[in-house]
């Protein structure tokens, strides 16, 4: 490209556009991080305070202790991990079944899993609140962990099914040739080609069921209540203090960060794969 | 006996294109399919489980819907709050998958910045935007009014056009991040020879994108179009947590609808109609368009 003296204007337009945006749109991000930090007088000051002094490291400490967040995050942990888990169990084979093998019913059963996209999740609080209730398994785990299959198995499949298809075939019949089954081609051959993708949609999972908030509203009430509905109930019990408020936010952030900071390389991949293939 | 091992592990590895994708289907099955079918079997009846009356209604559910008002007027609501969220948000996304593709630097960075408003939960989301447009104590009335642009503290979601819009806003900051990475994932199939040769021929970075990018990436777009409107036609979290339908049901959609009357309302044959009918409306939706695209689902 053009190098030397000359400013390349457009390219400057590009990068104030991108920062600009980036800016707008983690701004609530920082500035609930900033409240976090501030005391109560700190809070409600004009013109706002930007830096807190000093850092008060208090409020992570406090809401802890209002409501009880450590059971609510553990529900979380369980039922996301549990769901990340048997997505992944169920959905690599079958993704990788759908891509490599033409048989009868295939065409039927890939489109009605994709199709099972179409379905609105609001639609189903109806059915789940008659069936969880007729079966006594409303406010538990598992009937949030079967309500959560429902969104993610569709497009964990749909990911890797992406996946599996920019993998050139001739892997799979080089293996058989070597004396591979099938069975063994997919475990020892192609499965370790895909661990990026496997990895990606395992944090996508996780990571929305972690966010989840409707079923989590209507299935639970006490027992298996996540940290979603707990921070919503934090919210909307009328007068919370904003500093404990922004700690509680910040808190539910957390996995998010470290996910996207840890395995930015596998999820950009993973999902760029994934969502060629449309 | 070893013989008859054999082939069984033989046997087992022949139908492994059934073994792999038969439980996952049949789960799929027993959680989509029959609560899907449940809720059509629901929506023919009237159950009120306070009065416990629960009795078969035929399609009045349906014919009532069509005369309600409030549907078509919550109808209107969602088509508005869909649009808006199409036109801001997939515009940005376009412009950022083109600014991503134009050989910058830092770029994976970028795209981190980019992607983290989709990994945060919905509620985290809808709280933040709420204390930056709080109206006494939020960022953007102190900034406003210290510039001069509002002479005292504007209540944002106390009127309905700017509580729509905010609304809007925050769904299609929620859905930027992946129609940004959809996109961007299509200009990198170009090849870059194409660039090179539009290059030399003189083509400025303008002329690239408009002629040879965004024809390009043209499946990307439609794919990215259609999961844009349907993620926000049928969102409920959003809507919930950010506006509650506030102030009055300005900010009413399908979705908060819905749930409002299976859960407030006690009217659960009502809401199973009511989704029924928005699964029906989102499906017709999507067949449609990728008829008219020219393309299979």
């Amino acid at each position: 490209m053009r190098k030397g003296k000359k400013i390349d204007w457009t390219k400057a337009g590009i990068y104030a556009f991108l920062i600009f945006f980036i800016f707008i749109s983690l701004f609530p991000v920082f500035w609930m991080l900033d409240t976090s930090f501030k005391s109560d007088e700190e809070v409600f000051k004009v013109p706002p305070v930007i830096i807190p002094s000093p850092v008060k490291l208090e409020n992570y400490r406090i809401f802890l202790l209002q409501r009880p967040f450590p059971k609510y995050t553990i529900n979380s942990l369980i039922a996301s991990l549990s769901v990340a888990a048997l997505c992944i169990g169920l959905g690599t084979p079958a993704a990788y079944g759908f891509s490599r093998f033409k048989f009868r019913g295939r065409g039927f059963m890939f489109g009605s899993i994709l199709a099972s996209r179409l379905v609105p999740p609001i639609s189903f609080i109806v059915p789940f609140t008659i069936i969880f209730s007729s079966f006594k398994m409303m406010d538990t785990l598992t009937a949030l962990i079967i309500a959560y299959i429902f969104f993610n198995l569709p497009f964990v499949i749909w990911i890797l099914s992406g996946f599996f298809e920019s993998i050139p075939q001739e892997l799979d019949d080089a293996a058989k040739i070597d004396g591979c089954g099938n069975i063994s081609a997919f475990w020892k051959v192609i499965l370790p080609l895909t661990k990026p993708g496997v990895v990606a949609s395992a944090i996508l999972a996780f990571l929305m069921c972690w966010n989840e908030f409707m079923f989590a509203l209507v299935l639970t009430r006490v027992n298996a209540k996540t940290l979603s509905v707990g921070l919503y109930d934090f919210f909307a019990d009328g007068f919370v203090k904003w500093n404990w408020l922004a700690a509680a936010t910040m808190y539910t952030l957390i996995p998010a960060i470290v996910f996207v900071l840890l395995f930015q390389k596998h999820l950009i991949k993973g999902i760029l794969a994934g969502a060629v293939k449309g | 006996m070893k013989k008859a091992v054999n082939r069984m592990i033989s046997f087992i590895d022949n139908k492994f294109c059934y073994i792999s994708t038969l439980p996952a289907f049949i789960v799929i099955l027993l959680v989509v399919g029959f609560p899907t079918i449940f809720n059509i079997y629901i929506s023919f009846f009237v159950r009120n489980i306070l009065q416990r009356a629960i009795y078969f209604n035929g399609i009045e559910n349906y014919t009532n819907l069509f005369q309600d008002p409030l549907f078509w007027r919550y109808l209107a609501h969602t088509a508005i709050y869909t649009g808006g969220s199409i036109g801001i948000g997939f515009t940005l996304s376009l412009c950022l998958a083109l600014a991503l593709n134009s050989g910058i630097k830092f770029r994976s960075a970028f795209i981190v910045a980019i992607l983290l408003p989709w990994m945060t939960p919905f509620v985290a989301g809808c709280i933040m935007w709420r204390w930056v447009v709080h109206d006494v104590y939020g960022i953007l009335n102190i900034a406003l009014v210290q510039i001069k642009i509002l002479e005292k503290n504007f209540f944002w979601l106390g009127n309905p056009v700017t509580a729509m819009l905010l609304l809007l806003w925050v769904d299609a900051w929620y859905r930027i991040p992946l129609s940004t990475l959809i996109l961007f994932a299509g200009t990198q199939r170009i090849p870059v020879e194409l660039y090179d040769a539009a290059r030399v021929d003189g083509a400025g970075r303008w002329y690239c994108a408009k002629h040879i990018t965004i024809p390009l990436i043209k499946p990307e777009i439609l794919i990215a179009l259609v999961i844009h409107s349907m993620f926000s036609f049928r969102e409920f979290g959003i809507p919930f947590l950010f506006t509650g339908g506030g102030p009055g049901d300005s900010t009413e959609t399908l979705a908060l609808y819905i749930y409002k009357n299976a859960n407030l309302f006690l009217r659960q044959g009502y809401a199973a109609a009511l989704s029924v009918v928005m699964f029906i409306m989102i499906t017709a939706f999507v067949i449609g368009y990728f008829k008219a695209i020219g393309r299979k689902v």
